[in-house]
């Protein structure tokens, strides 16, 4: 297996095809978001992309943000260290998605809000409701987010032989861009982007895998 | 009487919404309680190569799309349908 053999030599240092794919990912992105930046002006374009998204397109760009690392390397890895306990985490995340449509989906709807926390807010006193809603996002946000950010970090840190403090800086900034400038129409897009990769980067992945060990 | 048809169909609403969350949670959980306290069971092959476990794992996967796209064809056939016959 050459081809094998010489990836599992190159790790940790620089590689000439993954740099590419990593600086053309993030030109295309980020000229995305500098797109989605120039057409966003409201409050609804920013939080609802101005009602422009199709279901279907934001249903794979909902499908982007379940599929990680996690799902594309971390629970294949699981599954084959732990067996079945791994398994907890490929269909837990899936499980949650449609108890979210089942109860909290028409009532968002119905009040035409843009986020969880304002719709409780209408029924309930602002000021603690929102208190309560930042702590639980934050809460979630960082047991999500540091995970993710420390696999990203561990990723540029192997490609370009930087120090990990620094590939934790250059994602944070990234993200933070996308969010910040772009709103839901950057985030969307890039999404759907980051959705067809994946998905058919694992495709392709299963079937060489496949094709050498059936 | 619009208001009680109003109520009626917010009631009938929350039977459905608590309903399908309850076969979700519950078949989760059941899987998880499963993985947690049954594993020679799931670890019975089916056929060569696939175990209960796995089969049952991608069940939940299949029934969480299934019970997603009965709620939808609900909402869409049903509930939208009374929600403009309301509003008339």
């Amino acid at each position: 297996m050459p081809i094998l053999q010489e990836a599992a030599t190159r790790i940790g240092e620089p590689n000439r095809v993954a740099m590419g794919f990593f600086f053309l990912f993030i030109a295309t992105t980020l000229g995305i978001t500098w797109w989605a930046a120039r057409r966003t002006r409201t409050t609804e374009q920013f939080y609802a992309a101005g009602r422009t998204i199709s279901p279907g397109q934001n249903g794979i760009a909902l499908a982007g943000d379940y599929m990680s690392a996690a799902s594309f390397l971390g629970i294949a890895g699981l599954v084959s260290t732990t067996g079945f306990d791994g398994l907890i985490y490929s269909t837990g995340w899936l499980v949650g998605w449609p108890v979210v449509l089942f109860l909290i989906a028409e009532p968002l709807r119905n009040l035409g809000k843009y986020t969880f926390a304002d719709v409780v807010a209408v029924r309930l006193r602002q000021t603690p409701v929102r208190i309560a809603a930042a702590i639980g996002t934050l809460a979630t946000v960082s047991f999500y987010l540091i995970a993710q950010m420390v696999g990203a970090g561990g990723l540029i840190r192997l490609m370009f032989g930087i120090p990990y403090e620094t590939a934790i800086v250059i994602v944070g900034v990234a993200m933070i861009a996308y969010v910040l400038f772009g709103g839901m129409i950057a985030t969307t897009w890039v999404q759907i982007v980051k959705a067809v990769l994946l998905l058919s980067g694992a495709a392709i992945l299963a079937l060489m895998v496949l094709a050498r060990f059936h | 009487m619009a208001d009680t048809r109003l109520a009626d169909l917010a009631a009938s609403r929350w039977k459905v919404q608590v309903a399908l969350t309850i076969l979700m949670v519950a078949m989760y959980f059941g899987f998880i309680l499963l993985i947690a306290y049954d594993k020679p069971l799931l670890s019975r092959l089916i056929v060569p190569g696939l175990s209960l476990g796995i089969l049952l794992g991608a069940m939940v996967i299949v029934l969480s799309w299934l019970l997603t796209w009965v709620y939808v064809r609900w909402a869409n056939t049903h509930y939208d349908a009374a929600l403009d016959r309301l509003r008339d």
